[in-house]
């Protein structure tokens, strides 16, 4: 492995894009941390049929989001804290109503946040989601529409400063 | 775009410039990582090999176990989690409704089990994934026979060929997405026979903007006519005969939980104001201030959570250099959630009873009654199983993760029907057969 070609250099150009989407995808610095690492752990197992058939940017991509649902993230991240779960998000973050919407983020089921994120800010299709999730389109778009359901309950009934969605 | 949507693509992509930096040493950090695992994994090999010599399948999944555990991926707390007890398999459990059947039709075409039109008929959906031509199939449980009974006329340019597929009366329903030039687009809703011959539209449902207001659901067949809600709320019914669909008075923010139950949420409750539509009974559910639930028409399951902010340990790579969070430091604390109890009960507040730890959260339950639940096996391996919460009996459903570490978790919805495939073959149960 270590004298397959192009391995360092996709690790040096893509790192930083990929924290930046495990960021997003798990909303906390430490888990994206994790998942990017465990997902370039796998790549580089599957280098070299990867580079020859794939895309490595979309396999470590898609392999991320699959771990982030998946039931080992959420099983190893009950052993790291050691008390029931879960969701972290930060207290002391950016501006009043974004904050808002990013907290009621982290109270999504993982599923839910990953067919948003790969919506919004991957800004693929229906289509593409349901590749990249491994689940049906039409689990995608009910996933969509309970996540942004709920996104829309919990924000329309917070209190003041986030008040403004509707 | 909803004002939503909008919002969240702004503040996703406001969140990624908060983004941890990469830590130095990454890259070999993840090749040491890579090569003893795979050592690790050669090494099970070898002891399984050796251990099956000596006799005694128990001793050999303990070695693998022990040696094939997941490795944390960043740092290691040496903990290894106990087994939970893993009950029986489900064919044991409730023998009744369980049926197998091949996973691929006789000519070999994968498919998708939609919906039960009996006890012993399923209504199957072909073309799903490779996007090509697409049909809907009755599959005789009892003869193992697929009947066609339609082809779903294609639309050109749409995700959305065949969404909500329901039935009812012997009619089978759908809607499709379309967009023709010059006119916005629309949902138009389909029908055929259960027993087959050509779709009919049934009408089509001006949409508007739909980045803005969304599609329509909640599908249902009623006697004669078609009820459906628009994404965004608001219910509407229109003959099966064809027409214009006409608000359901009552109902105008209103979603579908199950005709004629229809609501709306509020704060962390999913569907806590029902009402029925046709006879105009309420059901609001009773929820405290710290309870996150999903309801259904006689029960809500949720959890009771706590916030607490804590300080958090600076995360280090394995240099010792602290990790950053885009070019600031990460915050010392964050918003911790607790989860106090997880539950179901019925909507006025009585009969709660505890769900296990396990159970996924924000998921429907089969008939209100039976969720899904994970437990950990041998070897670490994660076990999906079935918890009827009015028994307090569980199955193992035999769907394990896959080489990737990821679990297909079956999307069951309230209804009777769950299916999934394992291996090369289809897993259809009738949760109604249980009693």
């Amino acid at each position: 492995m270590d004298d397959e070609p192009g391995f360092d250099d996709f690790v040096a150009e893509h790192t930083d894009a990929l924290l930046r989407y495990g960021y997003v995808l798990s909303g906390n610095p430490h888990d994206a941390a994790d998942l990017v690492q465990e997902a370039l752990v796998r790549l580089c197992g599957a280098w070299p049929r990867v580079r020859r058939k794939d895309n490595p940017h979309s396999y470590t991509r898609t392999t991320m989001a699959r771990l982030h649902i998946s039931v080992w993230r959420r099983r190893r991240r009950e052993h790291l804290t050691g008390e029931p779960p879960d969701r972290v998000h930060h207290e002391s973050f950016p501006p009043d109503e974004d904050q808002g919407l990013w907290q009621e983020l982290a109270a999504l089921p993982r599923k839910q946040r990953a067919v948003l994120v790969l919506r919004h800010y991957e800004q693929l299709s229906d289509g593409e989601i349901a590749k990249v999730l491994g689940i049906s389109p039409g689990t995608v778009r009910s996933q969509a529409s309970r996540g942004l359901d709920k996104l829309r309950s919990s924000l329309s009934s917070s209190p003041a400063p986030h008040r403004s969605m509707r | 775009m909803t004002d939503l949507e909008d919002k969240l693509s702004r503040v996703l992509s406001g969140a990624a410039h908060r983004a941890p930096e990469a830590p130095d040493g990454l890259l070999a950090t993840v090749k040491t990582r890579h090569r003893r695992r795979r050592a690790r994994t050669a090494a099970a090999y070898a002891a399984v090999a050796v251990v099956l010599v000596a006799g005694g399948a128990g001793v050999a999944v303990n070695a693998l176990g022990t040696r094939t555990a997941p490795h944390p991926a960043v740092h290691t707390t040496g903990q290894a989690q106990p087994a939970d007890q893993i009950p029986p398999p489900i064919e044991k459990v409730w023998p009744q409704a369980v049926r197998k059947i091949p996973a691929k039709l006789p000519d070999g075409r994968a498919y998708y089990p939609q919906l039960l039109l009996d006890d012993h008929t399923l209504l199957v959906m072909t073309g799903v994934q490779d996007g090509k031509r697409q049909f809907l199939w009755s599959y005789d449980l009892r003869s193992g026979q697929p009947r066609r009974i339609a082809e779903i006329p294609a639309t050109k340019g749409s995700a959305i060929s065949a969404e909500g597929i329901t039935g009812g009366g012997g009619h089978i329903v759908w809607w499709a997405s379309y967009k023709e030039a010059g006119a916005p687009r629309v949902a138009r809703i389909w029908t055929v026979p259960a027993t087959g011959g050509r779709p009919r539209p049934v009408t089509d449902v001006p949409l508007g903007n739909v980045m803005k207001e969304g599609h329509i659901n909640g599908l249902t067949v009623t006697g004669s006519d078609v009820v459906f809600a628009y994404e965004k709320g608001g219910v509407y019914r229109v003959p099966l005969s064809g027409g214009t669909p006409q608000p359901v008075k009552g109902a105008e923010r209103h979603h579908i939980l199950r005709w004629p139950w229809v609501g709306v949420h509020r704060k962390e409750a999913v569907f806590r104001d029902l009402h029925n539509a046709e006879t105009g009974e309420r059901r609001d559910a009773v929820v405290k201030a710290d309870e996150q639930v999903r309801c259904g028409v006689d029960r809500c399951a949720g959890v009771a959570v706590q916030y607490r902010t804590v300080k958090i340990e600076r995360r280090r790579d394995s240099s010792g250099k602290e990790i950053k969070c885009g070019t600031r430091r990460c915050p010392d604390t964050v918003r911790a959630q607790t989860i106090l109890r997880r539950f179901v009960r019925d909507r006025d507040g009585s009969q709660e009873r505890e769900l296990p730890t396990g159970f996924q959260m924000g998921d429907d339950a089969g008939l209100e009654r039976f969720f899904k639940v994970t437990l950990t096996g041998p070897e670490d391996r994660s076990v999906l199983t079935l918890y009827d919460a009015d028994t307090g009996r569980s199955a193992d459903l035999r769907i394990r993760p896959d080489a990737a570490g990821t679990m297909a978790i079956p999307d069951g919805g309230l209804d009777r029907l769950m299916a999934y495939p394992i291996k090369n073959e289809m897993y259809v149960l009738d949760l109604a057969a249980i009693k």
